[in-house]
């Protein structure tokens, strides 16, 4: 890891929720957006669960990252070695919720394992990696990012709970309409960029 | 870098999460020892945390009635728990009324054991076993009714009142996966304690009943638990009347018998109902009893014979026939074993004839 | 298709899970949302909904059941028989109803052709627009179900 760059912690997180937003500036995550956005409550779950993913995959990738791969010269490693973090992470965060927090485990049920195919998960560790953020920037943008997704997938739920009760031309029902209305809504957030520049 | 040194740094890295995983599953799925008091210290043991009530208590040889092995499908695992047992599941809310909930009644399947726990059972269940047998004998009954005659191998003898039932588990077969309990009467009496005789009727696309007909041959052991069930003689009359259609004739076979054998002074009368002569099985058996005994009267009725069967005996659906026989309630009771359909329209028409709910006797699963 | 994580689950206990045993897909290879998307085509074509489609089912089905298993007439076209065994069949889409074991044989004496169907077969096509999958036991092909209940 080079220097990382000067850029404020709260400017990352406010960043990486509106001008580099995962799913609408960036693409990733694309998934579940669309599959899981049809119901308000659940989307707003997924969220809620990919965003407590992301903020503990990010820490311990960064300091995987800093401490095993660095030092052991394995960069060219780092998908599958992020990947498997990944994976065991969510695994161990579904037992910890299983035990302390039944009810919120029972409530997000099958969404966490899905979340471990998540590409944004997997994306924001990559990025945090060829952006150099210290450990603060890296959790930062972990929580922001979280949010961003968040905010992306309520909104695409809250729209299409409306769309559901409007008539569509056949053929735009169901995925098609769900790109489209995904389309707007990122050209939308391209209003916020020069705001915060962090790529 | 070398592929000898990448494969072995990807397996260590990979080794290291799995052994972190293991270990959180050791950390937080260990709930520790906990007190499981059942009837108030009638029962009391400690166990490791962990799994459901219902292998929980079976772990200790205590078996909560199931017929879905714990998928939360059919409701019948219910205790009651005393304290708090926490929140109750989505999975459990379907089976339970308002009531039973407001009284702490939960599905021992869905609820885990993480802490100490009081709850309540019914005292039968205490006397419920759970046996090994060997299949002795399999004999065709009809077309698609079969007796499976069982040896007790551990433990050797089993009681139980004429007109309980077991539960069966099945194993693995063809495409089926997955172990499944299913419930039948017992059609043996209970003096022929060291054996189980039980009557399955093939349903199609069931997945028991199939496994009993295609993949079960004589020598196969099974795992048989009870016995269960409140359908058995009651005292409070002299006149018995016997209902049954299809498989149904096990429990009510076992009652009759049992009540020849004890000599007890009742009148029994036999209403078999079928659609055709091939349905029915049995008949011989019923005709020598009654030839042989005054007080057992058989009566089979067929409701749709084909003109080869030559029918002799009663017509009409079960119901009318029945009408035909009974004039009074007067110091009766009717026991039915059949289908729900079949149950509904008989005590409708024991109800009409002014039977009271307490003289009316039938298996409610 | 791409189908939601939910139906996802469901379809995997359908074809492997606790619920395989009742083979409601059959042998078909298409997915869960593509065997009731495509249903569902035939159904609007034919100028009929999965409810009127159930509420036929249900009343040969009420015709039958009275007569515990014994064939009986219905409207001088229909022979059913219906028949209960013991127990209930869970919904594979969990919404908790529980079908009693109740098979109703229609045969259409005029077609000469006959159906059979379970009391979960009417709520999976009236709930669900399930007609189940390609070599299912309970398969009822859209076409051939309407043209032989008279629909």
């Amino acid at each position: 890891m080079g220097e990382s760059p000067a850029i404020s912690p709260f400017v990352i997180l406010l960043a990486s929720i509106f001008t580099s937003n995962m799913v609408l500036a960036n693409f990733l995550g694309m998934c579940s957006f669309i599959s899981v956005s049809s119901e308000f409550k659940t989307a707003s779950g997924l969220g809620k669960a990919v965003t407590l993913v992301m903020v503990f995959t990010t820490m311990i990738n960064w300091l995987v990252y800093r401490f095993i791969v660095l030092p052991l010269g394995l960069e060219y490693l780092r998908y599958i070695i992020f990947i498997m973090v990944i994976a065991a992470t969510v695994q161990i965060i579904e037992m910890a919720m299983d035990r302390y927090l039944p009810e919120l485990h029972m409530k997000l049920g099958i969404f966490l394992p899905l979340i471990t195919v998540n590409c944004s998960i997997l994306g924001i560790s990559l990025f945090m990696v060829i952006r150099n953020y210290n450990l603060l920037q890296s959790l930062f943008f972990g929580i922001g990012s979280g949010l961003g997704w968040w905010l992306a997938i309520s909104a695409l739920a809250a729209i299409r709970e409306k769309m559901a009760k409007s008539r569509l031309p056949k053929g735009l029902d169901g995925p098609a309409i769900t790109f489209i209305t995904t389309g707007i809504m990122a050209l939308a957030f391209v209003g916020f960029s020069g705001i915060f520049v962090i790529q | 870098m070398s592929i000898s040194a990448t494969v072995i740094s990807v397996s260590l890295i990979s080794t290291a999460l799995a052994v972190l995983v293991v270990l959180a599953d050791r950390i937080f799925n260990n709930y520790g020892e906990c007190e499981i008091d059942i009837n108030n210290g009638t029962r009391k043991f400690k166990v490791d945390g962990g799994s459901t009530l219902l292998a929980t208590l079976a772990s200790q040889q205590i078996f909560i009635p199931s017929a879905c092995g714990g998928k939360a499908t059919c409701g019948l695992c219910k205790v009651r728990m005393a304290g708090d047992a926490g929140v109750v599941l989505p999975t459990e809310e379907p089976y339970l009324t308002e009531d039973e909930k407001a009284n702490g009644v939960r599905l021992a399947c869905q609820l885990k054991v993480k802490q100490d726990m009081q709850l309540h059972i019914p005292e039968e269940l205490f006397s419920v076993k759970e046996y090994k047998a060997r299949v002795e004998k399999i004999t065709q009954l009809t077309h698609d009714i079969k007796e499976f005659r069982f040896t007790l191998l551990g433990p050797k003898q089993i009681e139980f009142r004429a007109g309980q039932y077991m539960q069966i588990e099945t194993r693995p077969y063809d495409n089926v996966r997955e172990i499944v309990t299913r419930a039948y009467s017992m059609a043996s009496l209970p003096s022929d304690n060291q054996a189980i005789e039980l009557i399955v009727r093939l349903v199609p696309g069931g997945i028991c009943t199939t496994f009993m007909h295609d993949h079960v041959k004589e020598g196969d052991t099974l795992i048989l638990r009870g016995p269960f069930g409140d359908f058995y003689l009651h005292e409070g009359a002299d006149e018995l009347l016997f209902i049954a259609g299809g498989s149904g004739l096990a429990p009510v076979k076992s009652i009759i018998f049992d009540v020849l054998e004890k000599g007890l002074d009742k009148k029994m009368t036999l209403f078999f109902g079928a659609v055709t002569k091939k349905d029915l099985y049995y008949v011989d058996l019923f005709q020598q009893l009654a030839d042989k005994h005054e007080n057992f009267n058989y009566v089979p009725a067929l409701s749709g014979p084909e003109p080869e069967d030559n029918w002799q005996g009663e017509t009409g659906l079960i119901t009318e026939v029945m009408k035909r026989h009974v004039a009074d309630p007067h110091n009766k009771q009717a026991y039915l074993c059949g289908s729900p359909g079949m149950i509904n329209a008989c005590v409708k028409v024991l109800e009409g004839i002014g039977l009271r709910e307490d003289s009316i006797f039938y298996d409610k699963f | 298709m791409k189908q939601s994580p939910e139906l996802h689950q469901i379809q995997d206990n359908m074809r492997t899970g606790p619920l395989a045993a009742y083979r409601f897909l059959g042998d078909d290879p298409r997915n869960l949302a593509e065997i009731i998307g495509e249903d569902q085509q035939i159904v609007a074509k034919a100028g009929l909904t999965t409810t009127l489609i159930a509420e036929r089912m249900k009343y040969l089905t009420k015709h039958g059941e009275e007569n515990l298993g014994t064939p009986v007439v219905v409207d001088d076209t229909f022979r059913v028989i219906v028949e209960e065994h013991k127990g209930v069949i869970p919904c594979p889409f969990r919404d908790h109803y529980n079908a009693a074991k109740r098979d109703v044989t229609v045969v259409n004496l005029q077609l000469m052709e006959s159906v059979q169907w379970s009391d979960l077969s009417v709520h999976l096509i009236e709930e669900h627009g399930f007609f189940e999958g390609v070599g299912a036991s309970y398969r009822l092909d859209p076409e051939k179900l309407t043209k032989v209940i008279g629909l």
